[in-house]
């Protein structure tokens, strides 16, 4: 498994840099990576911050911390993309079970205005959680997802680009979303919203 | 796998082949077979549809988990200076010293000089980084030899320089616009300031003497830099910025800052050169965050953030107040700073629109108000953003659907897109009230106009142009493609007049297509065909009041600012009096495809539920056609009807279909037994197109007409769903005044057939025509969803003369508009108008309602069922018509809405069918 975060994000314009980045793999713990990371994941991971605390400041506060963290531990991370959104999860869970019997009078932690509605977090955590679970996944089935819901392929086109079998393109897609749902579902979310 | 212990339902087992085969129909894998017989598996196993839900949901997920965001939010601007400064130094620079943020350095002179070595030791090992393995367009070396020059200018050109800054300053301003309120191309708006911020410090610093190494070092990365970064996310540019803010803490970038902050006036660039005023630029970045944090809050809620726009434009004037003349003459004297700016990332930009037409900027801009040049944000972006209604240039206004107008305030590519669309859409604009009039005498006249108002006219010059043309009220026909995009301007044309034309065959075509795993003819969709299939239950009229009206509306689902307004109106039960006799002249198709047995059986329940309304007084002439047509039955007593259909059993089916002398024979039998005091009419019944004889539809077309100013009027029916020339059909029933209906399958002769016949047949209202009439004072444009074919000039309306449709007793029309409400305008929405002859008493009756302003239009998923289900058909009616519209109509948008239907209309079948439509649509379109 290669947890680099760059091939999780694929977007069309990437591919002259990503080409560049996988051939040289032998630099891609250097700053640049890390902040590749961040510029990458701050959005997704500022809005699975908020979808599970409800609060931007509090959010952003985490994903703050959950990066400074990831800064001390970035030699021993094997998935930092994945160790991200775990960390964050595990920070938001704590704060939230540290804060709960707390009545709030700081600032930080007023529903501001801007933060969102509350039908909008349940949404928000729910594409966080997902996004956690792609990126801990193995980089076979995170490319089988790629391929699905990125490039849009059908089963017969993806069994072309990967090799495996038709048949067992859909046995995998099944048994990966079959999984997420399952994931999902004990994590207490319903998801059923889109 | 199967068993969750909170979840007593997901503890049923489910056959594994069969949970494959459900997660490849949610996946769009399945053929429509296949979805079928799922479908109704899961009708019979409850758990399967569970199952198929809780995939459906994950799907939703993954797929906006792994879709590139629309809108990326980020952290506060000091929390992103303060990650990237603990982590740009990862691993080759110890981060000592870093948690203390920048922004609280901005007074420490000691610190100050510390924190520039940093960032000269950290720029430079980053940019050496970058510069290993990416290369460096020849366009930014183009750049940065024109940047020197710059720089190498005299003191004079200091002050130039400030102003520069002060442009883009503006420039940032109105990426950080751009940037919270879209989405698509973030990258290329940003890009262009990432280079400017670089671009400062190089100047000053070459001021300084460093070597000329160093400065390519230093200025080489920055593009790359953010090349490479924009492919992974569209995030870039601000961390850059505050990598400058950063920098700005050097003696020698004060500048940088101020470019930043977007505020810093020219005086406060000199101070920054002076080293003395670090406060000044800290405060503007203090400024610009105030003013893009909460924009980067909106998690596209489409109101606010269009409504917000305006700010930090607003804000950016009131800072530089820098005459837009002068910033325009020093774009000119620096022409390698617009296009080049624009166009330097180009060669990392594949998803960028064609770059040619950035070369175009200054102009084009002014006129499309994309915000991200100076002049735009400056005349255009202010003046637009902050009032909705007035100052959008007129071609703009008139020609772009929502979609676009939206995009084109924000986004990067809209240049391109008016650039390719003037001509299209003015046509649009112009004829869309007169559509169906038929005369080009005015073409040529029409097509200089759509030429001119093209290059951008003056919105005074329009008008006069407008009324000239209406005054000739001779506009050339728009295509079919042309017109359904168009959204009028109230302010020019807020009247809009049609003829209440009721029908659902476009829907049954629609549907019967889709049902055989084909894509419908986009030619056949009409939308008003679509939301006018279903039953909306509407409240019927007092006996009084012989029609009434409901109005509801809600917000448009996909469009921002903009909302549905349903108007239904019902005709009273009283019709025509059976005592009214009935002169019906029945052309039945005998040609060699209508002897398969389903159309046999269809015709021959379709002549006994004809047969079944007929009383003693009716007379029925019948009369097979094929090559030729030959009398079957003449003047048949309606109590013996029941005959007709043997009289049809016995009639060989063979040859082609000879239409036109058939309409010929029908013609003259209908008018040999005309009765003044009868209700005139020809029923076609048909199963395909004319192949022999004149089969051109304008002359068909003209005999309808011809017969109609006779007085007799023209249905058609057409049996089966497949080979039916619908096109022809719906053009002849529109110059006849008649219905249009299919029969696809004996079982369709049901009760609702016999309605229809029996509206045709006893119409309780004649020459139904409805005026919507809106106020420009609260409505900023309107569109008519479908009735493209059906509209007529305002003057018409009460033009009696001026044919219009039929509805029956108790029958229900609906018109769908799409509307822009302002919601800083006065007044009501608007007035409808509805115009009729009452068959019953003969005479004319019209009536009118109010549109009232409701400032809280419901969401489109909270709103009534019934504005649900027409809003969702007439939107799934423009997804199959196609073009660009279509485009932007997500399926998967409308998915909670038509699952919400399918629970609300368990019973209707009709809705039924729609959410089975939507189904295939979306696993036609593989979502």
């Amino acid at each position: 498994m290669e947890p680099l975060a760059f091939q999780s994000v694929p977007l069309p314009s990437s591919s002259g840099s990503t080409a560049d980045t996988a051939a040289s793999p032998a630099i891609k713990r250097d700053a640049q990576t890390l902040a590749a990371l961040f510029q990458s994941e701050e959005s997704g991971l500022l809005r699975f911050a908020i979808g599970l605390i409800g609060r931007r400041m509090v959010a952003e506060d985490l994903v703050q911390e959950t990066f400074l963290r990831l800064h001390q531990v970035w030699d021993q991370v094997e998935n930092p993309r994945g160790w991200l959104y775990r960390s964050l999860r595990n920070l938001a869970l704590n704060h939230l079970r540290d804060h709960a019997r707390e009545t709030e009078f700081d600032e930080a932690t007023q529903p501001a205005q801007s933060d969102p509605a509350p039908e909008m977090l349940g949404q928000m955590e729910a594409i966080g959680m997902v996004k956690m679970l792609l990126a801990e996944m193995t980089e076979e089935d995170r490319k089988l997802i790629r391929l699905k819901y990125h490039e849009n392929l059908k089963y017969q086109a993806i069994s072309q680009r990967t090799g495996i079998s038709v048949g067992n393109v859909g046995y995998r897609l099944h048994h990966l979303l079959k999984g997420l749902a399952d994931t999902l579902r004990r994590a207490g979310i319903e998801g059923s919203r889109r | 796998m199967n068993h969750d212990e909170n979840n007593p339902d997901l503890q049923t087992f489910i056959e594994p082949g069969l949970e494959a085969r459900l997660v490849a129909a949610v996946l769009g894998e399945t053929s429509a077979f296949e979805n079928a017989e799922l479908d109704r598996l899961a009708t019979e196993k409850p758990e399967l549809a569970i199952f198929k839900r809780r995939i459906e949901a994950v799907h939703g997920l993954v797929g906006h988990a792994v879709r590139p965001e629309q809108a990326p939010l980020r952290l506060a601007p000091e929390r992103r200076a303060k990650i990237l400064q603990a982590i740009g130094a990862t691993p080759a620079r110890v981060p000592g010293g870093d948690t203390n943020m920048p922004i609280l350095l901005a007074l420490a002179e000691a610190r100050r000089k510390r924190r520039k070595k940093w960032i000269w030791g950290s720029s430079l090992a980053a940019s050496v980084t970058l510069a290993s393995f990416l290369t460096l367009s020849a366009f930014q070396k183009n750049y940065m030899r024109s940047t020197e020059k710059v720089a190498l200018n005299n003191a004079r050109q200091l002050e130039t320089r400030a102003n520069q800054y002060l442009m883009e300053t503006d420039r940032m301003k109105s990426v950080t616009t751009a940037d919270s309120l879209r989405v698509n191309e973030p990258q290329a708006v940003q890009a262009p300031a990432d280079d400017i911020i670089q671009l400062q410090p190089f100047q000053i610093e070459k001021k300084q003497s460093l070597t000329s190494k160093l400065r390519k070092a230093l200025t080489s990365p920055a593009s790359p830099a953010e090349s490479a970064d924009m492919s992974f996310s569209r995030v870039d540019a601000p961390s850059r910025t505050e990598m400058s803010v950063v920098a700005g803490e050097g003696d020698n970038f004060a500048a940088a800052p101020a470019a930043v902050g977007g505020a810093a006036s020219a005086s406060a660039w000199k101070i920054g050169q002076d080293n003395n005023a670090f406060l000044a630029p800290k405060q503007k970045e203090f400024g610009v965050k105030g003013a893009t944090s909460p924009m980067n809050r909106s998690f596209g809620i489409a109101d606010q953030e269009r409504r917000s726009a305006a700010k930090p434009v607003v804000a950016a004037d009131a800072y530089g107040k820098t005459d837009a003349r002068d910033v325009r003459g020093l774009l000119q004297a620096l022409p390698g700073s617009t296009a080049k700016r624009e166009a330097a990332p180009a060669p990392d930009q594949t998803a960028l629109g064609p770059m040619p037409k950035d070369q175009g900027v200054v102009e084009n801009e002014i006129v499309v108000m994309s915000p991200h040049t100076v002049e735009a944000a400056r005349e255009g972006g202010y003046a637009a953003a902050s009032s909705l209604a007035g100052s959008r240039t007129q071609s703009e206004q008139l020609q772009l659907s929502p979609f676009s107008v939206s995009s084109s305030r924000s986004g990067r590519r809209s240049p391109t897109r008016v650039a390719s669309r003037p001509p299209l859409a003015d046509t649009a604009a112009v004829d869309i009230n007169d559509n169906f009039l038929f005369d080009a005498k005015a073409n040529t006249e029409g097509s200089a106009l759509r030429a001119e108002e093209g290059l951008g006219l003056s919105a005074a010059a329009m008008d006069e142009q407008l009324s000239q043309q209406k005054a000739a009220a001779t506009p050339p026909p728009p295509t079919p493609a042309e017109a359904p995009n168009g959204e009028i301007r109230a302010a020019k044309e807020a009247v809009s007049t049609f003829s209440l034309h009721v029908s659902d065959v476009s829907f049954r075509l629609a549907q019967a297509a889709l049902a055989r795993g084909e894509t419908p003819d986009p030619a056949r969709i009409r939308p008003e065909e679509f939301y006018n299939a279903f039953d909306y239950g509407d409240p019927a009229p007092t006996a009084a009041d012989k029609i009434s009206s409901r109005i509801e509306q809600a917000a448009h689902p996909l469009l921002q600012q903009r909302n549905l307004v349903r108007i239904a109106v019902k005709v009273g039960a009283t019709g025509r009096g059976a005592s009214q006799p009935l002169h019906l002249t029945v052309l039945l198709d005998t040609s060699g495809s209508m002897e398969r047995e389903d159309r046999i059986a269809s015709v021959r329940r379709a002549l006994d539920v004809l047969a079944s309304l007929l009383g003693a007084n009716d007379r029925v002439t019948l009369i097979g056609f094929s090559r030729q047509p030959h009398l079957l039955a003449e003047q048949l007593p309606g109590n013996q009807a029941a005959n007709l259909s043997a009289f049809a059993a016995n009639t060989p089916y063979t040859g082609g279909t000879n239409l036109e002398e058939a309409l010929k024979l029908a013609g003259q039998l209908a008018r040999r037994h005309q009765s003044a005091a009868a209700q005139n009419r020809i029923v076609l019944i048909t199963d395909g197109a004319a192949n022999l004889g004149n089969a051109d539809p304008a002359q068909l077309a003209k005999m309808i007409e011809a017969l109609r100013q006779q007085g007799i009027a023209f249905d058609a029916c057409g049996v089966g769903t497949d080979g039916l020339d619908d096109s022809i059909l719906e053009a002849l029933t529109r110059k006849g005044d008649g219905r249009y209906y299919v029969l696809d399958s004996a079982a369709d002769a049901d009760a609702g057939f016999a309605r229809q016949l029996a509206g045709a047949f006893r119409p309780a209202a004649e020459n139904v025509k409805v005026q919507v009439r809106f106020n420009p004072a609260r409505v900023g444009s309107y569109r008519l969803i479908g009735f493209e074919q059906h509209r007529l000039r305002e003057e018409d309306f009460r033009n009696d003369k001026v044919d219009a449709a039929e509805l029956a007793a108790e029958e229900a029309a609906v018109a769908l508009y799409q509307v822009e409400v302002l919601p800083q305008g006065e007044g009501e929405v608007g007035e409808v108008f509805v115009r009729f002859r009452d068959a019953a008493g003969s005479n004319m009756v019209e009536r009118s309602w109010t549109i009232r302003h409701e400032p809280q239009a419901k969401a489109f998923d909270r709103a009534t069922p019934t504005m649900q289900l027409a809003g969702t058909a007439a939107l799934m009616a423009e997804k199959l018509r196609g073009g660009d519209s279509a485009n932007l109509i997500e399926l998967s948008d409308l998915a909670p809405v038509v699952n919400s239907l399918r629970g609300q209309y368990s019973t209707d079948v009709r809705v039924q069918e729609l959410v089975t439509m939507f189904e295939r649509m979306r696993r036609r379109a593989g979502k």
